[in-house]
């Protein structure tokens, strides 16, 4: 317990956010942690501060029914506070933070790849060449959806690209 | 005179259509598909 304490002590909660780059739901989540445990110290602070002993010897010179104050001094020395079996709660938050860890892991494969593809494709763009220099063998292989285009159309027996005379006109004779 | 040569005239028309079905399936299958394919390409690169 006291380790734990500590350990929550030693966490800078200011920074922490800023430092992580936590935004959204994870910083709000973090955030209402945080409350939940600073409320759950201050109860226990205000709680430990109250007097936690009972003056019997007070009680008996003050009142004339001596049974009562008997009864009462002895369920106070028979009361036992009920302990909690933290247990179960620890295997659950366990549990849970080897979830969260493994969906950040996963989070991380992720943007990892998406970073490589990104800069794959920032690598092709400044290395590509003019459309000048281009040859339609280069276009088709970028492009394989043109070969099928074409196929399409021949197969249908159309000689013509729908929309290329509008865009270069037409060097027809006939 | 090369007409007078027997079959003279049939020769000319089998070559003839020989002949013909090959430049037919020459252009269908490798010649006119290269220009579709060379508009298509150019109109895909100007509506880049």
């Amino acid at each position: 317990m006291a380790a734990t304490r500590s350990a929550a002590l030693k966490i800078d909660w200011a920074n922490l956010g800023t430092k992580l780059g936590l935004r959204g739901n994870t910083a709000a989540a973090l955030a209402n942690f945080k409350k939940r445990n600073d409320d759950a110290r201050r109860k226990v602070q205000v709680l430990s501060e109250q007097p936690q002993t009972v003056d019997f010897a007070h009680y008996r010179g003050l009142l004339k029914n001596q049974d009562v104050i008997a009864d009462i001094e002895k369920q106070f020395n028979a009361f036992q506070p009920k302990k909690y079996d933290v247990q179960r709660q620890i295997k659950a938050i366990e549990a849970f933070e080897a979830q969260a860890v493994k969906s950040a892991e996963e989070t991380k494969g992720k943007v990892d790849a998406e970073l490589r593809d990104l800069e794959k494709t920032l690598k092709n763009i400044e290395s590509a060449r003019p459309f000048e220099d281009l040859t339609v063998e280069e276009v088709v292989a970028a492009r394989p959806d043109i070969d099928k285009r074409v196929e399409q159309l021949v197969s249908k027996g159309r000689w013509q690209v729908p929309g290329y005379q509008e865009k270069f006109g037409n060097l027809s004779v006939l | 005179m090369p007409q007078l040569v027997p079959f003279f005239f049939v020769n000319q028309v089998v070559f003839a259509f020989a002949i013909f079905v090959m430049l037919i399936y020459v252009f269908s299958k490798y010649i006119l598909p290269r220009f579709v394919r060379l508009f298509a390409t150019r109109l895909f690169i100007s509506k880049l």
